[in-house]
């Protein structure tokens, strides 16, 4: 087709052929099946032939044969890669500056319109005389063939430039073709690999999808396998297998076409690691939701993350506050034997610096994607390459706000915590924190409510053993609680109970004293009250109540107690009448003691008065007659009067005294506390006349105080002391000593003389009323004042006695008793 | 006696009686003596009723010498009718009483007496008691009218 057309020198012997063969040159020139164009060296079109022309588009010579430089006006021509070619590039000029123009392959395209060819050309500069020169330029149109080849150069460039790799095997497994993609993916280049069997160049990691030999099935077979790149990494490939067949229909070698998924597998594996997390993070929360034991907690969290998320171990780690250790909770995996021969502190030593350490004390998730890249984690490297460990991170559980341990989770390989992992791990950590504080939070309830359980059956038991009634009930008096006394007593039942109100227990008269002490109890915290207890059946109860205003469970309200006081009322009722009896006895008693007083007053008066008004007559008639007749009398005459007189006068004072003597039981008694100092002081001031000139010596002892009536207390004394005194006359000196001993219980006086004393066989007879041991002509006396002594100490609960012998002083001495709380008064 | 009585004397036992009129004779103070021997002829005589229908009820005694144990109406009562009474409650009123019972003396000061004397067993004593009252109710007193 196409002739390899070079620089040439036209023949010599133009002018000697003749015209027939220049005209036969000219007629095969013009009809020559490629166009042949020339141009002089002017750049002038000087000839076109047939073919040429219509190539071109030219409709004749006139019009093809024009200037080189119109053309480009009409045409553009264009490399095969479309780049436009200047004028000074096409063919015909670069032939005319003498370049070596080849086999020159262009676009040309008529302007303003939609034709294209594509032409094939070659040409040459011919030297015709000394400075001619013309270039010729054979044109054939390709655009037919282009498709064909162009197809096969884009088949070739689509191979070529593929990213996919392509290889060409022969039947016998070695590689044929090897493209761009093929050395890009696999790393080795073509001129390495052509000839080699291609199961040596894409060799299997082993486990997977092996390598397929070549088959020579007609079939297109696709499958994903993992293969090993030329610097050791493996790659996800995805392969496509297609048979090269002959003319014949029989397979002559094979294609295999790899693409490389490593990217999408890496993204679907990690679609597939988050999903499975995920799992693992449902299962977790589903643990923490079901609230089992903290040990189980964790178990089963360490099991989800490596059965489910198919980590190669987990582990929780809870630090023992002694020792900083990070005690092994919980694990799952490989983690047991791991967890054995590593110890993983809080602490700052090396061994508390790896991921656990780190996330403990930071209190922040702690990831390590290369154990044996980073040299914190070295005290495990070992450990770390006998289980494939080559990643971890840790996360901090807190208990209450502070963290207690890691949750570390270890992969077999680098990098597998990424943002998401990480976040969805902490996640989870935070979960199991916030799991742990409800524990301890629900622990803590647990206990006070079993604390609450425990004191509400206690008190249950409590008021249900307490033997009275319990109620409690609000401001509004509703009932809120009360025990089971409470139903038996009332007889309602316990729905009846909740719609009553306090008052309809009682009956209506006690209505209002209830409702007080109600209102008492709200307004000053407490009060009592006794009430009857109007039961269902109408009876009642006589209770002693109390109410306490308490709060139970957040309501104010009036807590009653009550206890069934029957028995004390009966007792009360009983004692009422036995009082009313003893009243009455008394009454009678005190009647009957009335009508003898009364009888003695009547008995007194009538001596006081009957006695004496005989008793005045005789006095007075006698003095009469002494007066107005006495000295007509005989002298023994007006003696017996004078001695009717004088006895007269006697048994009136006799008189007096016995009366003095009756008043003496019928007067009040006041006791109080007595000086008997001052007292006997002032009975001796007062006795004074009765002695004076008389040598007495008076020995008072200090006497202290003593307890009772003072006006009768001083009739003993001035009794007493009067005794003394009037006994003692004659003796000189007269001795008359005083004193006091305090007793156990009573205050005993002694009142000594060296009179006459007298016989001890008569000392009973001293206190009794008119006897008188004495003759009235020796000591003057009614013998009223001892009985009086004695009657007056008896009356104060005491006792008197009396020593003596004739004409040798007596002693006496009475005893008052002391009250009970006094303590024995002082003696110096 | 003639005129109005100065001094009415209720006295029933004779001996009293006898012994009060020479104890008053004594005095020498006044010889226009009254007597009454029982309560109901003590009041019939101030009142001018009875046998005394004819006494003039403006003359009154000066002093009452009252003994307490009477026949029919005791001292007591007749002390109250005198003192209840207006016109006759200025008339002073000695009680004369052989008892030193404290509730007769008390009694009777409740019921307005004026005066008080224990009957002595010694007519001497006795002639001085009434000597005093005497003098002080008939000469020494001026009745507020």
């Amino acid at each position: 087709m196409s002739g390899s057309a070079t620089e040439g020198e036209a023949g010599a012997g133009e002018g000697r052929s003749g015209s027939a063969l220049a005209a036969a040159h000219a007629a095969v020139i013009e009809n020559l099946p490629d166009g042949l164009i020339i141009a002089d060296s002017r750049s002038q079109m000087v000839y076109w032939n047939l073919a040429a022309r219509k190539l071109y588009g030219f409709s004749s010579s006139e019009q093809a044969n024009r200037s080189l430089h119109s053309l480009p006006e009409i045409f553009e021509l264009s490399t095969l890669d479309g780049s436009v070619l200047t004028s000074a590039d096409w063919p015909i000029p670069r032939l005319l500056r003498g370049e070596l123009l080849g086999t020159m392959r262009y676009r040309i395209r008529r302007r303003r319109t939609d034709w294209s060819r594509l032409f094939q050309c070659t040409g040459a500069r011919v030297r015709f005389g000394r400075d001619s020169a013309v270039a010729f330029l054979m044109t054939t149109d390709v655009t037919a063939q282009r498709s064909d080849e162009e197809a096969r150069m884009q088949l070739a460039a689509i191979v070529s430039s593929s990213e996919d790799a392509i290889v060409g095997v022969a039947l016998d497994g070695t590689i044929r073709c090897w493209n761009r993609g093929a050395e890009k993916l696999f790393g080795h280049p073509c001129h390495e690999v052509l000839g080699r069997p291609l199961a040596q160049i894409a060799g299997s990691p082993g486990d997977g999808e092996a390598f397929r030999p070549v088959s020579l099935a007609p079939r297109v077979d696709r499958f994903d396998a993992v293969r090993i790149r030329k610097d050791g990494r493996p790659i996800d490939l995805s392969v496509t297998i297609s048979p090269i067949l002959d003319q014949d229909g029989h397979v002559i070698g094979e294609s295999r076409i790899a693409r490389d998924i490593t990217a999408r597998r890496r993204g679907e594996r990690e679609l597939l690691r988050l999903n499975r997390l995920y799992g693992a993070l449902s299962q977790a929360n589903q643990a923490i939701i079901r609230r089992p034991e903290r040990a189980e907690l964790f178990d089963r969290i360490c099991r989800a993350l490596v059965e489910q998320a198919g980590f190669a171990m987990a582990w929780i780690g809870w630090e023992d506050p002694a020792t900083h250790r990070l005690e092994p909770a919980a694990f799952s995996g490989e983690g047991g034997a791991y967890l054995e021969t590593v110890r993983i502190y809080s602490d700052q030593r090396p061994e508390g610096r790896g991921p656990s350490g780190a996330a403990f004390r930071s209190g922040n998730p702690s990831v390590c994607n290369d154990l044996m890249a980073n040299q914190d984690a070295a005290p495990w490297h070992d450990a770390c390459n006998r289980y494939g460990f080559r990643a971890s991170a840790s996360f901090p559980i807190a208990l209450a706000g502070q963290v207690r341990g890691v949750l570390s989770v270890y992969a077999s390989e680098t990098q597998a915590f990424r943002d998401r992992e990480v976040e969805l791990l902490a996640e989870a950590a935070a979960d199991l924190s916030f799991a742990l504080d409800n524990e301890a939070r629900d622990a803590q309830g647990r206990l006070a409510a079993a604390a609450a359980l425990r004191e509400q059956a206690f008190s249950s038991t409590l008021l249900e053993s307490m033997p009275g009634i319990f109620y409690f009930f609000d401001e509004n008096g509703r009932f809120l609680r009360w025990n089971s006394n409470f139903m038996a007593v009332t007889g309602y039942r316990a729905e009846e109970i909740g719609r009553m109100h306090p008052l309809e227990f009682f009956a209506e008269a006690e209505k209002e004293l209830v409702r007080e002490r109600i209102q008492e109890v709200f307004a000053k915290g407490e009060s009592q009250l006794e009430a009857k207890i109007l039961a269902k059946d109408g009876g009642s109860i006589p209770y002693f109540l109390t109410g306490r205003r308490i709060v139970i469970d957040g309501i104010p309200g009036m807590l009653g107690m009550g206890v069934d006081i029957t028995d004390r009322k009966r007792a009360e009722l009983r004692v009422l009448e036995l009082n009313e009896e003893l009243e009455h006895r008394v009454v009678d008693r005190t009647a009957e003691l009335q009508a003898a007083n009364n009888e003695l007053e009547a008995f007194s008066y009538s001596v006081s008065h009957d006695l004496r008004a005989p008793l005045r007559a005789v006095n007075g008639f006698a003095d009469i007659v002494l007066q107005d007749y006495g000295a007509q009398l005989p002298e023994e005459g007006r003696r017996l009067l004078e001695r009717i007189r004088g006895r007269g006068l006697r048994m009136g004072e006799l008189i007096d005294d016995l009366l003095s003597f009756s008043k003496l039981g019928r007067l009040p008694m006041s006791r109080r506390e007595i000086d008997v100092d001052r007292l006997v002081g002032a009975v001796l001031l007062e006795l004074t006349p009765s002695h004076e000139g008389r040598p007495i010596e008076f020995r008072i002892e200090p006497l202290g105080r003593c307890h009772g009536d003072r006006t009768l207390l001083r009739q003993v004394w001035v009794n007493l002391l009067g005794n003394a005194i009037k006994y003692t006359r004659g003796r000189d000196p007269a001795i008359i000593e005083v004193s006091h001993t305090a007793g156990q219980n009573e205050d005993v006086y002694r009142v000594q003389d060296n009179g006459a004393g007298f016989d001890m066989r008569f000392a009973q007879k001293l206190f009794a009323v008119f006897q008188r041991l004495h003759l009235a002509d020796e000591f003057e006396g009614t013998g009223v004042g001892l009985a009086i002594v004695k009657r007056v100490v008896e009356r104060h609960g005491g006792r008197v006695w009396a020593e003596g012998a004739e004409q040798r002083g007596a002693t006496f001495h009475f005893a008052i008793p002391r009250p009970v709380s006094d303590a024995p008064a002082a003696t110096p | 006696m003639n005129g109005p009585a100065d001094i009415l004397v209720v006295e029933d036992n004779p001996d009293d009686l006898d012994m009060t009129l020479r104890a008053i004779e004594r005095t020498r103070l006044t010889d226009q003596v009254e007597v009454a021997r029982d309560g109901s002829d003590a009041l019939q005589y101030i009142f001018c009723e009875g046998r005394h229908a004819g006494r003039r009820f403006a003359d009154l005694p000066k002093v009452i010498l009252l003994d307490l144990s009477l026949p029919k109406i005791d001292g007591f009562e007749v002390l109250k009718r005198l003192k209840g009474d207006a016109r006759t409650s200025a008339i002073p009123v000695v009680i004369l009483t052989s008892s030193r019972e404290y509730r007769d003396v008390v009694e009777g000061y409740q019921l307005g007496v004026n005066s008080y004397i224990v009957k002595p067993v010694s007519f001497e004593n006795f002639v001085d008691a009434v000597k005093v009252v005497g003098v002080y109710w008939l000469l020494l007193n001026q009745p507020s009218s």
